[in-house]
């Protein structure tokens, strides 16, 4: 097992450096210099040239990338050219809106998703699963932001119970910071919970035939218990990939829910650094979120040896 | 009289087919459907969608403008429709680039182990971004516009699909009559395309549905991000973001294009889905 997760924390560099090369290529698809395109039209060239030297953009393509690398690994990801500080410390001050959003999101589609997953597996082909199901498909196919402005519309506008918009820090209070989550995260969740009930489905159908859970029945164990400690468990390995997998698609829906509900956190900086034309930041951000991704993974991978003893790669 | 037995047991036969493939049938009439408005919008309204008419702003559903009109007074029917052209003309030609980019370096990754490596962790690394993020980055450089929206969205989707043909191409290669092609001396380019190709088809066709109903959500949130389509282009993400600021005094204009959304994306995932059970039996259960 220990061969296993070394071999699989290694398999992530090759990985990583894809993304540290891609993230470095973004700003090289830009038609033209990239810095006169960050100062805009009213820049002289005597400020272009110091940004073009600032950013190295005068220098061979791959010694920038080299120096840009370097930094990168010394965790520096460079300056924002709008806020006039570097890029990390403007990604943290950010991060608390957008990683409680994210979370909560997560709770909300795993809440939604695993407990319908279950029940319509268990109650196969009736109304029940029918409903959970044609509801899946309908959620999934609505954009988180049009269902967001429709919870802000029915919940903010009209019954005016809940804020329509922007965030309170944890730190002052945790009702206070949950109220304004919950809009921004069933927004987010419901669309995303669909994909957690089908798979979760699909895994419990496929636990329920085998002879185990025939056996605990015939012994007399009540269903519910079968189901949550026999089959659920052994369905694990599955759910908890597609809620790995959940959990990056959701850090980009936050970009889309953040702007929806003025939320200030990374995902409302990246869509304002796109306007203002903040490179670094715009960089900064998707190399950050993606890195997360790549993290998240292998934490996930690591855990199904957890969950399931039996695997062995 | 035999003529009639014959027709009502061929319909009969349709009927049943339908039966069977229920959601093969209903997504595609939707997407059809969708398909039509998006080609005569031109014929449907004779209002130009990009009309200004600053003294009609904002007006209720009416016999002239049966879905209102919005901020600059333009008729959102008429933007409705044009909208619809925009995200078929985005969602196929994402799925024409991706699909193609996808099958060639899925074929050549699943059939070449040398060139297997070096693919996947490609692809790998491109997975690694949440789609939209990339989207967004890639569009902050190469700036507003159609062209750049299917550039960015297929470059985004391609991964994906380059996957799916790779585990399909992994699967044909150690089957006996690629084996006996080989045995024979048919070179590898040619077993490619007459071999593993066409026994890749339904998944690549599976995997193009739910990339056409990827982009057509992408599309609409990149431009309602307002980093997708120049402002003058009418589009559904567009118009809810400008919705969005008159959500009270016209919540018509955050209807229309949501719903336009809903049920485009329901039938192109109605359609996947279907063709997924016609096609590929084993992954009913999902």
């Amino acid at each position: 097992m220990e061969r296993y997760i070394l071999k699989r924390v290694l398999s992530v560099i090759p990985v990583l450096l894809v993304v540290a090369v891609v993230v470095f290529a973004l700003i090289h698809l830009t038609a033209g210099d990239p810095a006169g395109i960050m100062l805009g039209d009213n820049a002289t060239p005597e400020d272009i040239a110091r940004l073009r030297a600032e950013l190295g953009l005068d220098r061979p393509l791959i010694t920038q990338f080299w120096i840009w690398f370097r930094n990168l690994l010394r965790g520096d990801l460079g300056d924002s050219i709008f806020l006039h500080r570097p890029v990390l410390q403007a990604i943290i001050e950010r991060a608390e809106p957008t990683l409680m959003l994210t979370a909560m999101s997560l709770l909300v589609a795993v809440l939604i998703g695993v407990p319908t997953g279950v029940i319509s597996a268990v109650k196969r082909n009736t109304w029940v699963d029918r409903l959970f199901l044609t509801t899946g498909l309908l959620g999934a196919s609505i954009p988180s932001f049009w269902l967001g402005l429709g919870l802000i519309y029915v919940f903010a506008v009209n019954l005016a119970k809940l804020p329509s918009a922007g965030y309170q820090p944890i730190a002052d209070g945790v009702w206070g910071c949950l109220r304004y989550l919950i809009l921004p995260s069933l927004a987010l969740g419901f669309p995303n919970s669909a994909l957690i009930t089908r798979i979760t489905r699909s895994s419990m159908l496929d636990v329920l035939d085998q002879d185990y859970v025939r056996v605990a029945r015939a012994k007399g164990l009540s269903v519910n218990k079968v189901v949550l400690k026999h089959a659920l468990r052994n369905a694990l390995v599955p759910i908890l990939t597609v809620v790995g997998l959940t959990f990056a698609t959701l850090m980009g829906g936050a970009v889309v829910t953040e702007t929806v509900f003025n939320i200030p956190g990374v995902g409302r900086l990246v869509v304002q650094s796109v306007t203002r034309r903040d490179y670094p930041v715009i960089q900064g951000i998707v190399l950050v979120i993606a890195s997360l991704y790549v993290f998240i993974n292998l934490v996930v991978d690591v855990l199904y040896t957890v969950v399931d003893p039996r695997i062995k790669y | 009289m035999e003529q009639v037995v014959t027709t009502n047991r061929s319909w009969a036969r349709v009927r049943r087919l339908m039966e069977k493939r229920r959601l093969v049938f209903v997504g595609g009439a939707i997407i059809l459907v969708i398909l039509l408005m998006a080609v005569f919008a031109g014929v449907l309204t004779d209002i130009d969608p990009n009309k200004l008419a600053v003294a009609k702003r904002l007006r209720p559903p009416s016999a002239e403008h049966i879905m209102g009109t919005d901020e600059f007074g333009r008729d959102v029917f008429s933007r409705l429709l044009y909208g619809a052209r925009l995200s078929m003309t985005i969602g196929l030609s994402v799925v024409a680039i991706s699909t193609v980019f996808g099958t060639l370096l899925g074929l050549v990754a699943g059939y070449y182990r040398a060139a297997d490596n070096v693919i996947m962790r490609i692809m790998d690394g491109m997975m690694a971004f949440p789609d939209i993020l990339l989207a967004i980055a890639m569009m902050a450089s190469l700036g507003p516009s159609v062209a750049n929206v299917v550039i960015s969205l297929g470059t985004v989707c391609t991964p994906r699909v380059a996957r799916v043909v790779r585990s399909a191409a992994l699967t044909i290669r150690e089957t006996e009559y690629v084996e006996a092609a080989r045995a024979v001396g048919v070179r590898p380019g040619a077993i490619l395309l007459k071999h593993v190709l066409p026994n890749a088809v339904s998944p690549i066709i599976v995997q193009a549905t739910f990339t056409f109903a990827n982009s057509v959500l992408a599309e609409a949130s990149l431009s309602f991000l307002g980093v997708g389509v120049p402002p003058y282009v009418p589009s559904w993400g567009m118009m809810l973001s400008s919705a969005r600021s008159y959500m009270v005094q016209a919540s018509w204009m955050m209807i229309w294009p949501g719903l336009a959304i809903v049920v485009t994306v329901l039938g192109l995932n109605l359609l996947g889905d279907g063709l997924r059970d016609m096609l590929d039996p084993r992954l009913r259960n999902l």
